[in-house]
C-alpha cells in the first residue's frame, strides 16, 4: 500500500511543479504592448468545426499568421447553432473594443427576415467583405428539365409538383422566392431539406427535382466522365450576370432573361460601436490576407473568388442585398401540422395515467429486483445538496470570471471532494494534489495543446 | 496480408500500406486508438470532441498520416465509452447509453470482466463486419442509401422509437411518459423544416435548443454522481475481476454469433443512412434483438445479449458511416463532416471524385479503420484489470474530476456556459425521474429521435403538398412500419397468450 502512495506523490509534485513553472513563463513571457491588439483576439465562427465557414476562417487565420498581419495570435471559436444566430448574438453583445469579431454569410441577413432573430446587419460594424461563393441550380442529369426557364415554366404549367431543395430562412430560400417571383404563376414545393450533402443525396434518389448548391459543392459531387446519368448531377443555371470561368457551358440566370442572383460572401463584422480606428486595422489585415499567395491557392482550390470589399462598396453591397431579399418576405404561414400540441397532449395524457397507476396501485410490489443485497446504510443526500450547491457556485465563479479557470476548478475539486470525505474518509493530501493537478492540467491541454478557450 | 500482384493491381494500396506499416503509421494508430479509448470513456469528453480540436493541429502533416489518426480516435472513442458505462453506470458517449442498461447490472453482479469482455468482442466483430462491407460494397450500398426519402427515413426512426414502449420498468405508463418526456424537451429551437424559434420562453440561448451531449452528461453522469454521493457510506461490494476471464471461449462466439452478425449489420446500415449515428444504431440493434429473443423479460437485468447488440452495433456504425463519406462525400454525422473538413484541408476533393482522384486516401482510410480496430481490442483486453480499478478509486478522488470534465466538456461544445447549466438542470431532472421510478432510458430515445423523425415526416409533408399517404404507399416504409407494429405489438400478444395458455392461477410473466 506504501509504494504506490509514494509512487503518487512523487508523480504528481513533479508534475505540478512543471505547471507551475509553465504558468509562470507564460505570465513573464508576454511583453507589455502598446497599441491594439494586446491580447489574442477571439473569432466567432457561428457553425461548426470543420464546416465551410470554419475552413475558410482557419485559411485567412493560416495567411494572417504568415504574413505577420498581427502581433496577436487569433483563436477561431466556434458558436454553431441556431442557423447561425447563437455565434452571432454572443458578437452583437460583447464589448466593442476588437477582441471579438464575427465572420458570417448573408444569413446574418436572411435570419431576421425569416423572425428567427430581431437583429440583422444594422446591428453590427462590417468591417469588410472576403470571398464569394457562386451558386448554381442543380438537377439530376437525367431530368427533363434544361435550363432556368424550363424548369420555372415547368412549375407554372404543373404547380406544386417539383420539389426544390432550399431551406426555410436560408438565403437560397430567399433566392427561390424570387425565382417563383420572375415568372407569374410558377409554384415550387420548397422542402428544407438539410445541408447540401442531403440535397445531393436526395437529387439523386429521385425525392426532389432540384436545388441550389454552392460551385464547390456542385464540383465535388459531379461524378467522373461517363457516370451513367440517372447517378449524376448537372447545372442549369449560375445564379449570377457572369459565366464562371469553372463552369463555361452553364448559362447564367440574367442571360436567360431571369434576374435572379445570389453569392455567398463572406463578411466580417465587430460590435456596433467598435472604434473606427480598429475597424481600419481589421480591413487592412484583411485586405492583406486576401492577397497572400497561400490564401489565394486554398481558396482557387475551395472555388471561392477572392473579391474584397469595404467601406462605401461594402455598404452598398450590403443594401442591395438586404433589397434583393425584402423584396418577398412576407412570411408564409406554415401549414404543418403543430407538432408540439400533439406531443404535449400525449405527454399529460401520459403523466395522468401514470399518476392514476401510482395511486391506485399504492406500490403493490416493492420487488426486490436490485440484484445487490447489501448491508443498510445511512442515506446522506445533505452531502449531495451541498456538493450539487458547490458546483453551481464553481459556474457561476466561471460565468463572472473573478477567479481564472485552473484556481477554480483547484478548489471546487478539494471542496467537492472534501464534503464527499464526510462520508467515505480519504486522505487530504492526496485530493488537494490532485485538485491542483485538474485545474492546471486542464488549463494545460485545452490552451496549450488544443489552442481553445476555457470558461 | 496484401500480395504484391494486389498491390500493383490497385493504384494507391502500396502507397497507404506505405503510411500505416510505418513506424510513425503504426504509431499514430496506437495514440489515437487509446486517446479515442479515454476521451469516451471519460463522461463529459467525446470522440467528437478531441477530433473537431486535433483536427487544426494536423494542419501541417501528412495528409495519410493525419486521416489515419483521426479515424483511430474515432473507433477508439466509440469504444471506450462501454468502460465507465459498464462499470460506473455512466455511458462515456452517447453511443454506450445502451450499453449501460445490461453492462452495469452485470458488474454489479460480479461480472464485470465478463461484461467488458463481451463488450470489447462485439465490438471488435461489429467494426470488422462493417469493414468488410466498407471494403467490399462501398458503392452499391452508397447509391442504395440515396433511395431512402423522407417518408423511409420517418418510418425508420419510428420502428427504433417504439423501444420507449418495451425498453426500461414495469410500468408502461411511465415508460412512455418519459419518453414523450424526452420528445418534447427536444422541441425547443428552431424548428428545422419551418426556420422558426419555438418554444424557447423569450430565452434567447434556447434559439439552439437543448443539445444532446449536456442532456446526456446530466441525465447519465451528474445524475449518478448525486445518487452515488447520497449512497456514499455504502460499502461498496468489491467488484473484483478475480480469476474470471475476459477472454472469450469459442462456445461464446456460437452462442452470440447471430446476434453479432444481426446487430452488426443493423450498425453498418444505420450507419450509411445520413444524419443518423451510433447512438441510434445501438438502440435499433437492441431492439431488435430484444423484440427476436425468446427470454426479452431478461433484457436489462444485466443479459449477455444486450451488451453485445449494443456494442456490436455502435461499433458496425463506423464502417457504416465511412461508406457515403467515401463513395459520395456525404457525411452521416457530425465526426463525418469534421473528416470531410480534414480532407479538403489536406488538399484532397471529396466526394465521388475520390476514389478515382486519391485511392491512397481511400485505402489508408480502410487500412486505418482495421488496424485501429485490432488495436482497440488488444489496448482493451490487455488493460482490462487496470481499467476495472477504476471502480476502487475513492469516491471523494473520483467524482470531483469527473464533475470537472462534465463542466468542459458541456462548455467546449460550443463555447458558451449556457451548456453548462443544461447539464446541471438535467442533472437534477434525471436524479429526481430516478427517484420517483421513472426509467431514462426511454427519454434519451426519445430526445434523440423524435426530432429526427419530426423533421423528416415534415419534409416529406412539405414534398408531397401535405398528403401523409407515402407513409404507407411507399413499398421500404410500409415494411418499416409493419416492423414497427410488430415490435410494439408481439410483445404484449405474447405475454397475453403465455398466460392465457398456462392458465388462469398463474400469475402473468410481466
Amino acid at each position: 500500500m506504501r509504494t504506490p502512495t509514494l509512487l503518487w506523490h512523487i508523480c504528481s509534485i513533479t508534475t505540478i511543479a512543471t505547471l507551475i513553472v509553465w504558468q509562470v513563463l507564460r505570465a513573464t513571457s508576454q511583453p507589455a504592448e502598446t497599441g491594439y491588439p494586446e491580447r489574442p483576439i477571439h473569432i466567432v465562427v457561428p457553425y461548426d468545426a470543420g464546416g465551410g465557414s470554419d475552413t475558410f476562417v482557419r485559411i485567412l487565420q493560416k495567411g494572417i499568421s504568415e504574413d505577420q498581419l498581427l502581433d496577436q495570435p487569433l483563436v477561431i471559436i466556434n458558436q454553431p447553432g441556431g442557423s447561425g444566430t447563437i455565434g452571432s448574438r454572443e458578437v452583437k453583445n460583447a464589448e466593442p473594443d476588437g477582441y471579438k469579431i464575427l465572420c458570417h454569410h448573408n444569413a446574418i441577413i436572411t435570419a431576421k427576415l425569416a423572425e428567427t432573430v430581431d437583429y440583422g446587419p444594422e446591428a453590427f460594424e462590417p468591417i469588410a467583405m472576403t470571398g464569394e461563393m457562386s451558386m448554381v441550380i442543380l438537377v439530376r442529369d437525367d431530368s427533363p428539365i434544361k435550363n432556368i426557364v424550363d424548369l420555372l415554366q415547368t412549375a407554372k404549367d404543373k404547380p406544386s409538383t417539383i420539389r426544390f431543395g432550399a431551406n426555410k430562412g436560408a438565403p437560397a430560400y430567399f433566392t427561390t422566392l424570387q425565382l417563383q417571383k420572375a415568372m407569374p404563376g410558377a409554384e415550387l414545393s420548397i422542402v428544407s431539406a438539410g445541408g447540401g450533402a442531403d440535397r445531393y443525396s436526395k437529387i439523386l434518389g429521385g425525392h426532389l427535382e432540384a436545388g441550389i448548391f454552392s460551385l464547390s459543392e456542385y464540383l465535388d459531387f459531379r461524378g467522373v466522365e461517363g457516370t451513367p446519368t440517372d447517378e449524376n448531377i448537372r447545372a442549369i443555371a449560375l445564379l449570377s450576370n457572369q459565366r464562371h470561368e469553372s463552369i463555361p457551358d452553364v448559362p447564367t440566370t440574367v442571360e436567360m432573361g431571369i434576374p435572379v442572383v445570389l453569392t455567398n460572401a463572406n463578411y466580417w463584422w465587430a460590435p456596433k460601436e467598435t472604434p473606427p480606428e480598429i475597424l481600419d486595422v481589421w480591413a487592412n489585415v484583411l485586405a492583406n490576407a486576401m492577397q497572400n499567395e497561400t490564401v489565394l491557392a486554398e481558396l482557387a482550390r475551395l472555388r471561392m473568388d477572392p473579391t474584397y470589399d469595404r467601406d462605401s462598396a461594402l455598404q452598398e453591397r450590403l443594401d442591395e442585398t438586404i433589397k434583393q431579399f425584402n423584396l418577398v418576405a412576407e412570411q408564409e404561414q406554415s401549414w404543418l401540422p403543430n407538432f408540439t400540441v400533439y406531443v404535449g397532449i400525449l405527454l399529460a395524457f401520459f403523466l395522468v395515467w401514470a399518476l392514476l397507476e401510482v395511486f391506485l396501485k399504492k406500490s403493490d410490489d416493492e420487488q426486490a429486483a436490485s440484484p445487490v443485497v447489501s448491508e443498510p446504510f445511512r442515506k446522506r443526500p445533505d452531502i449531495a445538496i451541498a456538493c450539487f450547491v458547490l458546483l453551481c457556485g464553481y459556474v457561476l465563479l466561471l460565468a463572472t470570471g473573478w477567479l481564472p479557470f485552473a484556481i477554480a476548478s483547484a478548489a471546487m475539486v478539494a471542496l467537492i471532494g472534501g464534503q464527499m470525505m464526510r462520508g467515505a474518509p480519504a486522505r487530504w493530501i492526496v485530493l488537494l494534489e490532485l485538485a491542483v493537478l485538474t485545474g492546471l492540467g486542464s488549463q494545460f491541454i485545452f490552451t496549450e495543446v488544443f489552442v481553445t478557450p476555457l470558461p | 496480408m496484401h500480395s504484391f500482384t494486389l498491390i500493383a493491381a490497385l493504384p494507391g494500396l502500396d502507397a497507404a500500406y506505405q503510411a500505416l506499416s510505418s513506424p510513425a503509421g503504426l504509431a499514430v494508430v496506437a495514440v489515437g486508438t487509446a486517446l479515442g479509448i479515454f476521451v469516451g470513456a471519460v463522461p463529459g469528453l467525446t470522440g467528437t470532441m478531441l477530433i473537431a480540436l486535433v483536427l487544426p493541429l494536423t494542419y501541417g502533416a501528412d495528409p495519410l498520416l493525419s486521416m489515419a489518426f483521426l479515424i483511430s480516435i474515432y473507433v477508439g472513442a466509440v469504444s471506450g465509452g462501454m468502460i465507465t458505462a459498464t462499470l460506473l453506470r455512466m455511458p462515456g458517449t452517447p453511443a454506450s447509453i445502451i450499453t449501460t442498461l445490461d453492462g452495469y447490472p452485470m458488474a454489479q453482479q460480479g461480472k464485470p470482466g465478463r461484461a467488458l469482455g463481451l463488450g470489447v468482442m462485439a465490438s471488435l466483430a461489429g467494426g470488422m463486419i462493417s469493414w468488410i462491407f466498407l471494403v467490399l460494397l462501398t458503392s452499391p450500398i452508397a447509391k442504395l442509401s440515396s433511395k431512402f426519402g423522407f417518408f423511409e427515413y420517418f418510418s425508420l426512426v419510428m420502428m427504433a422509437l417504439v423501444l420507449i414502449a418495451t425498453i426500461g420498468g414495469k410500468s408502461l405508463a411511465k415508460s412512455l411518459f418519459s419518453g414523450f418526456l424526452g420528445i418534447f424537451l427536444a422541441m425547443p429551437g428552431i424548428n428545422a423544416a419551418t426556420g422558426q424559434a419555438r418554444l424557447t420562453l423569450g430565452i434567447t440561448e434556447l434559439n439552439d435548443g437543448f443539445q444532446l451531449l449536456p442532456v446526456l452528461i446530466g441525465l447519465f453522469a451528474v445524475n449518478q454522481i448525486l445518487r452515488d454521493i447520497t449512497n456514499i457510506e455504502q460499502k461498496s461490494k468489491p467488484i473484483e475481476l478475480g480469476q474470471e476471464s475476459v477472454f472469450l471461449k469459442a462456445s461464446d462466439f456460437i452462442r452470440h454469433g447471430i446476434n453479432l452478425i444481426r446487430s452488426s449489420v443493423i450498425g453498418t446500415w444505420i450507419g450509411i443512412l445520413p444524419g443518423i449515428g451510433a447512438n441510434i444504431g445501438s438502440v435499433t440493434a437492441y431492439s431488435v434483438s430484444k423484440s427476436l429473443s425468446k427470454t426479452p423479460e431478461k433484457y436489462g437485468t444485466g443479459h449477455e445479449d444486450g451488451v453485445v447488440a449494443s456494442e456490436a452495433a455502435n461499433n458496425a456504425t463506423i464502417g457504416g458511416a465511412l461508406i457515403p463519406l467515401i463513395a459520395m462525400g456525404l457525411p452521416g454525422s457530425v465526426v463525418e463532416a469534421v473528416l470531410l473538413g480534414a480532407l479538403v484541408i489536406h488538399g484532397l476533393q471529396p466526394g465521388p471524385r475520390l476514389f478515382s482522384e486519391s485511392p491512397e486516401m481511400v485505402y489508408t482510410i480502410m487500412g486505418a479503420m482495421l488496424v485501429a480496430n485490432i488495436v482497440m481490442a488488444a489496448t482493451m483486453l490487455f488493460s482490462m484489470r487496470l481499467l476495472a480499478k477504476v471502480v476502487h478509486v475513492p469516491r471523494p478522488y473520483l467524482l470531483p474530476v469527473i464533475l470537472c470534465f462534465c463542466v468542459i466538456g458541456s462548455f467546449a461544445l460550443s463555447n458558451r456556459l449556457f451548456d453548462v447549466w443544461v447539464m446541471l438542470g438535467f442533472g437534477v431532472l434525471g436524479f429526481l425521474l430516478e427517484s420517483v421510478k421513472i426509467p431514462l432510458a426511454p427519454f434519451i430515445i426519445g430526445f434523440v429521435l423524435g426530432p429526427i423523425a419530426e423533421e423528416n415526416l415534415s419534409l416529406g409533408l412539405q414534398a408531397s403538398n401535405g398528403s401523409f399517404w407515402p407513409i404507407v404507399t411507399q413499398p421500404l416504409s410500409l415494411v418499416f412500419i409493419l416492423i414497427a407494429l410488430a415490435m410494439l405489438l408481439v410483445p404484449h400478444l405474447k405475454t397475453r397468450l403465455s398466460s392465457f395458455l398456462a392458465g388462469p392461477s398463474q400469475e402473468p410473466l410481466r
